[in-house]
């Protein structure tokens, strides 16, 4: 029981703080870019574009492949190595910069999310975990790369720290047997739909909410500590207290506090913990579905939110931003995941 | 039975991957800031479509084994 507790640990340690040191690498060099080559306004938004469906896009097909070579750990090592690549190219071409650090990213993720699916086989408590640390990396990464003191070599070092703590930390025993459930057989497609349209959804909603409060320095660091805290803690408490009851519960109830108080930074910042407490619910009930392929099921998460987010980066935003929609956007996520779960029977 | 679900959920499939490019028309905005996000979703599109081969092979190569 040590020893399993032990690797869990260790692979929590190693896996969610690098995924932080991930995506903190990934939006500085964006920022970095933008100043460095002083990018027009229009071109640094078509690499924005690019660059999430790169990161988040290929996970799919990458966790796919993952799957049929049975090499998370490398997969996991492999982006750090992309990434660390990109340092360079950084100094010679924006473009593949960008087009690095997706597939990086993306790689990294399917590794990382692929293990962290097997420190608790079945429960959301550690893929939650594994995942929180990406906000706090956006928040830092963010402001590194728009500083004035922003270099490559910090960034070099620790992204080689942590690839030498990824090659020499035991991982867990992934679990690839693919079982037929016969009670979710009929309704697999059904049950994924529904659950991938819930992810969508809310990464829409998560997409169009707007914090006036957001430009106070202080409350931005709440509000990453909320979304920090409720994807780290949703899993552990849907774990605990039932995964339909603290699910669309938080959902329900952060529907109304971001839909009528986001203007008022605690209401705000409550709304968005609870708001966020679903995400490890929905990924590790993907994987339950689809059992055996934990990185093909991680990257149908990722493709659903950057399809649920994409229309938020056009003009289109200007329309949906508004109470109402955000209000029935996040009640019908809430409902689409009641469904899938009582499907699921949890 | 299966056949409507299965029908209902691949409906449901392409609405969802639909959402980027429904109604870009009403976008209000230059049009530089559109085309990106229209070619990401065909690309979107493109992924889950393959996604979604892939998971009904899987279903199909699991309709052979029995849980164990």
């Amino acid at each position: 029981m040590n020893k399993k507790r032990g690797i869990l640990f260790k692979n929590l340690g190693v896996y969610g703080l690098t995924h932080g040191l991930v995506d903190a690498t990934c939006i500085a060099l964006i920022f970095a870019s933008l100043s460095r080559y002083s990018l027009k306004a229009e071109y640094f938004f078509t690499l924005i574009i690019l660059y999430n469906v790169l990161a988040f896009g290929t996970q799919p097909l990458f966790g796919f492949i993952t799957d049929k070579i049975q090499k998370p750990r490398g997969t996991a090592l492999f982006g750090l190595l992309i990434l660390i690549f990109s340092l360079i190219i950084f100094f010679i071409s924006p473009l593949f910069t960008i087009i690095l650090l997706g597939l990086g990213n993306a790689l990294f993720h399917i590794g990382g999310g692929t293990i962290s699916l097997n420190l608790t086989p079945k429960k959301a408590t550690a893929p939650g975990i594994y995942v929180a640390p990406g906000t706090i990396g956006l928040l830092v990464g963010g402001l590194y790369g728009k500083s004035a003191i922003f270099s490559i070599i910090p960034i070099f070092i620790l992204l080689v720290i942590s690839s030498l703590f990824v090659i020499f930390t035991k991982i867990p025993k992934i679990d690839y047997k693919e079982r037929k459930n016969y009670k979710i057989y009929n309704y697999l497609e059904l049950i994924i739909i529904l659950l991938l349209l819930s992810v969508a959804v809310r990464a829409l909603v998560g997409s169009l909410i707007f914090f006036p409060w957001k430009t106070n320095f202080i409350l931005l660091i709440f509000l990453t500590l909320g979304i920090f805290l409720g994807k780290s803690l949703g899993g552990v408490f849907a774990d605990r207290f039932g995964w339909i009851k603290v699910g669309v519960i938080s959902l329900v109830v952060s529907s109304i506090l971001l839909a009528f108080g986001a203007n008022n930074y605690v209401i705000g910042i409550f709304g968005i913990f609870l708001f966020n407490m679903t995400m490890p619910i929905t990924l590790v009930a993907i994987s339950n579905t689809l059992q055996g392929k934990p990185g093909f099921s991680f990257g149908l998460t990722t493709l659903a939110l950057i399809a649920g987010a994409l229309p938020a980066f056009s003009p289109l935003k200007n329309i949906l931003n508004n109470s109402l929609f955000i209000l029935i956007t996040i009640l019908v996520s809430a409902s689409l995941l009641y469904f899938a779960l009582k499907r699921l029977n949890r | 039975m299966n056949k409507a679900i299965q029908t209902v959920s691949f409906a449901l499939l392409l609405t969802m991957f639909s959402l980027s490019m429904v109604r870009a028309d009403m976008a209000v905005g230059p049009e530089v800031f559109v085309v990106p996000v229209v070619f990401g979703g065909i690309v979107i599109g493109v992924i889950a479509l393959i996604a979604w081969l892939i998971i009904r092979k899987i279903k199909k190569k699991n309709a052979s084994k029995s849980n164990k």
